[in-house]
């Protein structure tokens, strides 16, 4: 028999060399997501939770329709009834760090491997692998390198919402039409200036279609990651499950499901409503 | 102004023990069949080794002359033996396809169902959004409150996990037929069933096969989520990995899923579909 | 003699436009005959409404002096159910301008499938019917092969075959040559000309190919807005059209 291909090792050699050498860059990682979480959660805390669950139901409104701004009304309203809106303001917050920390990764690196074949025939693979891995397999490294708490939950997070987007991004670059691209070229734009003024705004669709499944890999995420200590509605699952107590698990499971709704039909909507403005001032009079 | 809390924890806990004493019977039979299906399924895959599983499962795409899929398939196998993950990956196999077999069992007619009725497709399509929406995670909430800890609750959340795929396959497949060909069939005096059995359905097979695969793989992932709730196999590896610190053991198992998915991936793709267009008669 | 086919005052509308005028038609057993017109005249509509694939709004529709949409019950007449359909539909058959073969069915069993299925034939005498109608249309040696594999005037000829299998009283042929390249018309239209020739059949032929109108039919009828605005024998017709909007047509057309 031959032997066994040392990859667990391989693992933990490089979790070792990340922890030792690149010190400097976990301490970073960690402060700037402490303090990206904590902003989130003081902007959920400063005001009371009625104005929030109405500010939400408008904006549900203005973007999805009434049948959604009512669903918010009566969703987060039961959240908040039941006791359950400090742990939902926890999990919103650590979603919108994990989000925003993943599309700072994500639409750069989109933007590279449209323009770039060699950055795309790297990273295309890496992101196979990272989409197939069992998502609490990245729980372990994040632990390990990270602690507890928010920044592992946080890393995890980003392992699996970073995927999507990168993807749409580098998809919606390389569908926009490349005689615009030629029309721009021909008057003389720079490079940069194609990227900035012809490419990203024709491929917005497909980032903002990017920036929702962002946000549903990160709600997903961030409640598994409640594994590793990450508060909010997955530990009031976790906890549940534990006591076997049936009733306050599904009440979170609902929360957790209210929120995806919320998230998911508000960023389509409004994603819908920009692209249509966008379709209406600029791809309409070039087409 | 604070309205007192909606009993709701307590009216749950309630009706929950109201279903669990008088469905009691029925939660039995389900999970009693489950389990022996699934124990029957194990063994048969874990009889024999894998020096003899392996060249049998490879012989499959060799014998349809797809040598990179037989490549990439041997490839993917030899790395779950040599990880010595063997036993745990075919105990995952085993839960991915008892699963997928009972959410295609259910997706399939309710596919049709949603193909050739206007009200069954506005029942339908809104729960089918609703249960794409929600996170993995909150699957298994249902699936402990009734049958607990174990096998036959991950394979119960798994199933219903991966039902939404392939009813959309479905559906869309049967919508996509050509309604020139429909119209012929009408014309030649083909009744509603022979429309559907005869032509509608196999020529919607090469999309329903696509919704197949689909659905091993959402399987798949559900599985080893499921591991936290006693479903055993890879995934108890990786849990046990995070729960005793262990980075070597989490990522190989992690890495062993990545190969079942290959594996199972190249060898759906091999059994059918992507010759579509002369599926067999 | 009673006649095969009787339209009475029958309108069919799509929304707004009305496709067939209280048209009133006539056809006689074993007659042959050609529907000529501009598109968008309702030719096709004339042959799909028989087909029973779209329902009228209006009038009523005999064939062999029994009602097509309708059923006698008692003495008044009542929309006609499924059943009554099914039987109807068994009297005609049709071919169509884009052949419609069942594209995962291999030739002859687009011919055995529908004997088997809606005659209740058992399958061996499906496929010696099936043979003989294929070796009719002279494509018995392409009987294992799918129509993605055919060309169009083998497909189209092969769906000729699956019609006749039915041994329907009535043959609808809409626009057959249409979607064919130019030197596959020839073999279509051949087979045809033997069906006409060689057999008892009423056949309705929607066509564009005016000197195969002339040839096959016994009687020429000229389609315009929803109505039959010129009907007559072909070399009368063609000779000396009286109409002065099928003199314009048909100096357009033969002109191409």
């Amino acid at each position: 028999m031959i032997t066994k291909i040392p990859i667990g090792g391989a693992a933990e050699q490089l979790v070792a060399f990340v922890g030792t050498y690149l010190k400097p860059l976990v301490i970073t990682f960690i402060w700037i997501t402490l303090s990206l979480n904590g902003a989130f959660f003081w902007l959920f805390q400063s005001l009371p939770a009625p104005a929030w669950i109405i500010g939400v139901a408008i904006v549900a409104w203005r973007f999805a329709g009434p049948g959604i701004a009512i669903f918010g009304l009566l969703g987060l309203g039961l959240l908040w009834n039941q006791g359950l809106w400090g742990a939902t303001a926890q999990t919103l917050s650590l979603v919108l760090t994990g989000t925003l920390m993943s599309l700072v990764v994500a639409i750069p690196l989109g933007i590279a491997m449209a323009e770039s074949r060699v950055v795309n025939s790297v990273m295309a693979p890496i992101l196979d692998f990272l989409q197939t891995m069992p998502r609490f397999v990245y729980l372990i490294p994040a632990v390990a390198i990270l602690g507890l708490d928010v920044a592992p939950a946080v890393f995890a997070t980003m392992t699996l919402a970073v995927p999507p987007p990168t993807r749409l991004t580098a998809v919606g670059i390389g569908q926009v039409d490349p005689r615009m691209v030629e029309a721009a070229e021909a008057f003389g734009s720079t490079r940069w200036q194609i990227l900035a003024k012809i490419k990203l705004p024709l491929a917005f669709s497909a980032i903002m279609l990017g920036v929702n499944q962002c946000l549903m890999m990160s709600l997903s995420m961030v409640i598994i990651a409640s594994l590793i200590g990450a508060g909010g509605l997955g530990a009031e699952i976790l906890k549940a499950i534990s006591e076997v107590k049936a009733g306050r698990g599904l009440v979170a499971g609902i929360g957790v499901v209210v929120l995806a709704i919320l998230i998911d039909r508000i960023t389509k909507g409004a994603a819908a409503r920009l692209t249509r403005r966008w379709g209406r001032d600029t791809v309409m009079q070039q087409a | 102004m604070e309205f007192p809390p909606i009993p709701l924890e307590s009216w749950i806990d309630a009706a929950i023990a109201w279903l669990v004493v008088r469905g009691g019977p029925i939660f039995d039979v389900i999970g009693k069949t489950l389990s022996t299906l699934e124990l029957l399924l194990r063994d048969a895959l874990r009889g024999l080794p894998p020096y003899v599983m392996i060249p049998l499962l490879v012989a499959f795409p060799l014998f349809k002359r797809r040598f990179r899929t037989a490549a990439l398939l041997l490839a993917a196998l030899l790395l779950i033996w040599n990880l010595e993950l063997w036993r745990e990956a075919m105990q995952t196999v085993s839960l991915v396809l008892i699963a997928a077999g009972l959410s295609l069992g259910i997706a399939v007619p309710l596919g049709i169902l949603a193909a050739e009725s206007r009200l069954a497709r506005s029942i339908i399509e809104p729960v089918l959004d609703y249960m794409q929406t929600t996170p993995a995670f909150v699957y298994l909430i249902p699936a402990v409150l009734f049958f607990g800890v174990g096998t036959v609750p991950g394979i119960l959340a798994t199933m219903a996990f991966a039902l939404p795929p392939p009813i959309r396959a479905t559906s869309l497949g049967i919508a996509e037929v050509d309604p020139q060909i429909v119209e012929a069939a009408v014309a030649f005096g083909s009744s509603r069933r022979q429309l559907l059995l005869k032509i509608k359905l196999p020529l919607a097979l090469p999309y329903i096969w696509v919704g197949v695969n689909q659905c091993i793989m959402m399987s798949l992932s559900m599985v080893v989520i499921a591991s936290l709730i006693g479903a055993t196999g890879l995934g108890t590896r990786v849990v046990e990995g995070l729960s005793q610190f262990d980075i070597g053991k989490g990522v190989e198992a992690g890495v062993a899923v990545v190969a079942v998915a290959i594996a199972l991936d190249r060898l759906f793709a091999a059994g059918g579909g992507k010759d579509g267009s002369k599926p067999a008669m | 003699m009673p006649a095969m086919v009787e339209f009475d005052k029958v309108t069919k509308r799509f929304g707004s436009l009305t496709v067939l005028d209280e048209l009133t038609f006539a056809v006689k057993p074993n007659e042959k005959v050609a529907i000529i017109g501009p598109s968008g005249s309702g030719k096709s509509t004339l042959l799909r409404v028989l087909m029973t694939l779209e329902r009228i709004d209006g009038g009523v529709v005999e064939v062999e002096g029994e009602p097509l949409w309708h059923m006698r019950k008692g003495d008044a007449l009542v929309a006609a159910d499924e059943r009554h359909l099914h039987r109807m539909r068994a009297k005609i058959g049709m071919v169509f301008q884009q052949f419609n073969l069942f594209p995962h069915m291999t030739a002859i069993r687009n011919i055995i499938d529908p004997c088997v299925a809606v005659l209740k034939m058992t399958e061996p005498e499906a496929r010696a019917r099936a043979e003989s109608l294929l070796d009719m249309v002279g494509l018995k040696d392409k009987m294992g092969n799918y129509p993605a594999e055919l060309s169009g005037g083998q497909q189209q000829r092969v769906a000729i075959a699956r019609a006749l299998a039915m041994r329907p009283k009535i043959m609808l042929f809409d626009e057959v040559t249409s979607s064919l390249d130019p030197e596959l018309v020839g073999e279509v239209l051949g087979v045809i000309r033997r069906l006409a020739r060689e057999h008892d059949l009423t056949m309705l032929i929607v066509t564009h190919q005016m000197g195969f109108a002339k040839e096959i039919a016994d009687r020429v009828c000229y389609f315009d807005h929803g109505r039959i605005a010129e009907e007559g024998r072909p070399a009368e017709f063609f000779a000396n059209p009286k109409n002065e909007r099928t003199r314009a047509f048909l100096k357009a057309v033969l002109e191409v």
